[in-house]
Order: C-alpha cells, then structure tokens, then sequence
C-alpha cells in the first residue's frame, strides 16, 4: 500500500456565477453556489508526499493528506478562484485538524510540443493549497469558500460551496 | 467579436496509467474510456459535468457576427502536483466542416496567489496558458479525438492516451 494525496478540484463556471449572482463584494455573506456552476473532482496522487511537512500521526487509511484547490473553467487563466478557507463537518473523526492554507514549493512540469511528442522541462513553483492531514477512513463535509477575481485582479466576488468527501 | 466557449479536462492521471500502463507512443496511444476523464462545459446558463462524452454547446456560426470559439483545456485533477496532463493533438474524424481544425494556443498570463509573508495580500505570478482552439462554422456534431500526455514531477514522460468525445453546436 503506497501512501496518497487525496487531491480535490472544484471547478467553478465563473461566467454563470457571476450571472446568477452578480458581484457580491461581502466577504461575510458569501452566497453558496448550487452544482449548476460547481463540479468538484478527486483523485489521488501515490508515492510522492516530499512537498508536503512530514505526516504527524500514523494512519491505516491509504490516504495521509487531502489538499483543496479552486479554479475557474479555463485554470485560472482568466478568472481566478481562490479559496479563503475550508471548514470541515468531521463526524466520522477522519482528519487531524482542520484544513489551513499550505504554500507547497513542487517541481513543476511545462512541456514543448515537438510534433505529437512532448519535451519537459521542470521548473519550481509555490503552490497554495488547503490541506487536512488524515488520521482515519470515513466521508467528510466540507464548506469551501472562494474569492473570484478578474484577469486584472479585481475583485469578482465572495462565493461558497458545499460537498463531500470519501476518505480512505 | 467572438463568443468563446472554455471547456476543461480534468485528468485523473494516476487511475490512467494504473488501467492502460505507460508507454512511448506519441502517434499511436492506447484508447481511453471516460471514467478517468472530467469534461466541463457551460451549457447555456448551468454547468455540465458528467463522464459524458457528449458536450453540447450553444454555437454562433462564423458567417454571423458573433462566431463561436472553443478552447479545451486539459490539467490533472492535482493541478500539476504528482503529474500533469497536457493536450497534444486533435484530430476530427466526423463532421469536419462543422468546426476549423482546433490549432494550439500559448498564452502567458498572470495568476494571482496570496504572499506567504502577509496572507491578506495577493502577489501575481506568470503563468502559460495551453489550449486548443477551433472556430465553429455550422450547426452541427462533430467527432474527434484528443490525446494528451501524462508528465511525472520529475519531467518524464509516463504515457500518451487519446479519447474520442463529441461536440454538438446548437
């Protein structure tokens, strides 16, 4: 059994936001979106954890960290979704503490295309994530909050959103 | 003028090359099913999601005035943690006249992430955006296949996949 990152992604249509919604500047009444502008996505990456601080406990859950990330349908590219925060409804006692913002310093793969083929090339990247360690198996639910930006990074929006996760 | 539709790829990477193993064959990559692949779309005002390899799409012909572009963007689901996924070619295999052939884009753009030192503040970073591109020319369905590449952290290549959706502009 290879220890994982559970990753999760949740895309947000930020067009449809923002037309359902309209700019909404308070950060304290963020309005919760419904899955007609949301998709959240997971999957697991095994065998490499070394941009992550060592695991404090020692789970039987192949899973040892969950990160959260937030983007817009084109990446991030014109609209950006950051998460503000994650709070986590954990009956089951799945995580270790609640989620906080990690900047993760990674390897990071580009790629040239030369013909059908590509050519890589590793260049370092901060990553901001949110991320839980994991301490048992079980589904958790979470809250995401998110601040949406323009391609010039003016302030679109405070939105949240609600889904669940199977740990394991 | 042109109305641009965005479609996104989410590539759960490490499922791919558990089910089809690697391999070094750019031009001819095994076929792959959906169940690894998440395909997002606007549709209207509401957001499809789904395994679905059907994305219908509301589409201005090029002869008016408003033509219709779409982008499609594939990443990992790790967003470039572990692996990362990359879109190299396109190829349409029906309907050909209903779309250009999709051409691939570099952009660099910038993205913006909260400063370490002081949280409340964003710092914005370079970033190069991939896509490919194509007009739509009539109302239609087209049919093609994308390949893409799974990269490892450390640059190696791990595998060529490709994958055969459809579009149908409304």
């Amino acid at each position: 059994m290879t220890d994982a990152v559970k990753n999760v992604l949740a895309v947000i249509s930020v067009d449809d936001v923002l037309q359902k919604h309209g700019v909404n500047n308070s950060v304290d009444a963020a309005v919760m979106l419904d899955t007609d502008c949301v998709g959240t996505f997971a999957a697991n990456v095994s065998g490499y954890l070394s941009p992550l601080p060592p695991v404090s406990v020692s789970s039987a859950t192949t899973a040892k960290w969950v990160l959260w990330r937030a983007t817009s349908l084109t990446f991030n590219a014109k609209y950006h979704c950051l998460i503000t925060g994650v709070s986590v409804e954990d009956n089951a006692g799945c995580l270790v503490s609640q989620p906080v913002m990690q900047w993760i310093d990674r390897p990071t793969p580009l790629v040239t295309l030369v013909e059908s083929a590509v050519q890589p090339e590793i260049r370092p990247q901060t990553e901001i994530v949110w991320a839980s360690e994991v301490k048992a198996a079980g589904n958790v639910q979470y809250e995401m909050k998110v601040k949406v930006l323009d391609h010039h990074g003016n302030l679109q929006g405070h939105y949240r959103l609600q889904s669940t996760l199977a740990v394991n | 003028m042109s109305d641009i539709v965005d479609v996104l790829i989410g590539v759960d990477c490490e499922s791919i090359i558990a089910t089809y193993g690697e391999n070094n064959a750019p031009t001819t990559p095994p076929m792959m099913e959906y169940e690894n692949l998440y395909m997002v779309i606007r549709n209207g005002n509401n957001l499809n999601y789904n395994k679905s390899p059907y994305l219908y799409l509301k589409a201005s012909a090029e002869n008016e005035s408003v033509a219709t572009s779409i982008r499609w963007r594939a990443r990992s689901v790790s967003m470039g943690f572990g692996y990362e996924a990359f879109l190299t070619n396109f190829i349409l295999y029906d309907g050909k006249d209903v779309v250009t052939q999709p051409v691939h884009r570099v952009l660099e753009t910038i993205s913006f992430v909260p400063d370490k030192a002081n949280p409340g503040q964003l710092t914005s970073q370079s970033v190069v955006d991939h896509f490919w591109e194509s007009t739509v020319l009539r109302a239609g369905y087209v049919a093609y296949f994308f390949y893409l590449a799974i990269v490892d952290h450390t640059g190696r290549p791990r595998g060529y996949y490709r994958n055969d959706p459809a579009v149908v502009a409304q």
